[in-house]
């Protein structure tokens, strides 16, 4: 829970500081980088701050180089 | 006139980028008590890949990483490339990150969950990167000298609490070890500095690649050295490598009288400024590689994303202290490509390139406002 909050509060700031400019700004290319980024990451954390298990990229890499090396 | 980067802050950076994991890195128990000789050795393997940046930075003078990648490969080859250094650089932030939220955590706030210490590394980070690449020059010009300090007032200090007999039997280990211990030095960090290079379209054009190379890796090696010479001197083998920041627990040990104690604070910082001008490199990186993937007119914009992939990989990397550990002989291999395969494929271009279109090499360093410079 006490996870959850603080990533609410980190992209509160974040929205806050440099999304609402990049709209300001109508960067059409930097909005549609950004815009799924930040809907992605936030569920992630979220979700991980709940204990869901995520699938570690760094597991998926040592499989995939233990089943070339051996 | 956009600010440069002089070549003492370039550097600075690159000394801070190595130490940021060295200082981390325990003794290697392959080679025991001759770690200080393998860090010698590494020094030594690490050179041929210093000749490449050099003689690539050579050919584009003014060019950072991603507008070589792509003045050499094309628009299609060059954007594959520059999207696996983004990765490399998105993940290697990511783990970084994840190592010092460990640390924080583990030593420090046991309480405090380590979200909550991302988020104060991750926000620095952002404004820094922000506030353009000549900025954490800066800051690693000016917190370099902490490091040095510290580490020697630590050696100093901790002269009475050494025994020499740590040390023997000295080159006891045989040299395919040694070897061995001198390659994972190099992959892990030293070869790392390749991704340094998307600094350079904003370096000072009177900074010579060659000197502050070769500087930046003579005071890593004595940083390095010294390191691990105070821990294995004091902690001694294998008491050394029974702990995940050995430096930390050596120093913890260091008192002068009642009146200096708990040194240990000192460590602390110098991981946490080495860390932070890490994750800033990277953090650069990886939004400079983003803008050119996507021709974007501005990096900053891609900053935060990058901050917000590399902050959710380091909640999810690893579970625990233990799996990290276990990842370090993959990452050995698995940084081989971006560290050493890509770069000798890159030169090879380039040279291939400056020979076929004479024309195209030293071309006038264009779209700075692109470079993110």
């Amino acid at each position: 829970m006490s996870s959850m909050i603080v990533f609410l509060v980190l992209y509160t700031i974040l929205i806050v500081f440099d999304l609402i400019p990049v709209f300001k700004k109508k960067d059409k290319k930097a909005l549609w980088f950004s815009v799924p980024v930040y809907l992605i990451t936030l569920t992630v954390n979220i979700m991980t701050s709940f204990g869901v298990d995520m699938m570690s990229p760094n597991k998926i890499i040592s499989q995939i180089i233990s089943s070339i090396f051996h | 006139m956009n600010p440069k980067i002089t070549e003492k802050q370039i550097q600075a950076t690159i000394i801070m980028f190595w130490l940021g994991s060295l200082v981390v890195i325990g003794i290697d128990p392959q080679s025991k008590q001759d770690s200080w000789v393998a860090s010698l050795l590494a020094g030594i393997m690490i050179l041929p890949l210093l000749f490449l940046y050099i003689r690539l930075t050579s050919l584009y003078p003014g060019k950072n990483l991603f507008e070589i990648l792509i003045q050499i490969f094309g628009r299609v080859f060059g954007r594959i490339l520059i999207f696996i250094y983004v990765f490399f650089s998105i993940h290697l932030g990511g783990i970084i990150l994840k190592v010092f939220s460990t640390f924080v955590h583990i030593l420090n706030m046991p309480e405090t969950p380590e979200p909550a210490i991302l988020f104060f590394i991750i926000l620095l980070s952002v404004w820094t990167v922000k506030s353009g690449p000549e900025n954490i020059g800066r800051m690693s010009k000016y917190t370099f000298p902490i490091i040095v300090v510290s580490v020697a007032a630590t050696f100093m200090a901790g002269a009475k609490d050494m025994d020499i007999g740590n040390l023997k039997p000295i080159m006891n280990t045989d040299l395919k070890t040694l070897l061995g211990s001198a390659f994972s030095l190099c992959v892990l960090p030293l070869g790392e500095a390749f991704l340094c290079l998307s600094f350079f379209s904003s370096l000072d054009p009177q900074a010579k690649p060659y000197r502050f190379f070769f500087k930046a890796l003579i005071w890593t090696l004595a940083i390095v050295i010294v390191v691990n010479l105070r821990n294995i001197l004091i902690l001694g083998f294998p008491s050394a490598t029974m702990f995940y920041f050995p430096s930390y627990e050596t120093v913890g040990i260091i008192s002068i009288g009642d009146f200096f104690s708990r040194a240990e604070v000192l460590i602390g910082i110098n991981l946490m400024l080495a860390g932070f001008i890490k994750v800033a490199v990277c953090l650069y990186s990886s939004s400079l590689g983003l803008a050119k993937l996507l021709d974007a007119a501005d990096q900053k914009f891609y900053v935060v994303p990058c901050a917000l992939l590399m902050v959710t990989l380091a909640g999810i990397l690893y579970e625990n202290t233990v799996e990290w550990v276990e990842w370090i002989p993959v990452y050995e291999i698995y940084a081989i490509p971006f560290q050493i395969i890509f770069p000798i494929i890159i030169l090879i271009g380039a040279e291939i390139k400056a020979r076929i279109h004479p024309e195209t090499k030293n071309p006038p360093a264009a779209n700075k406002e692109a470079g993110g410079s």
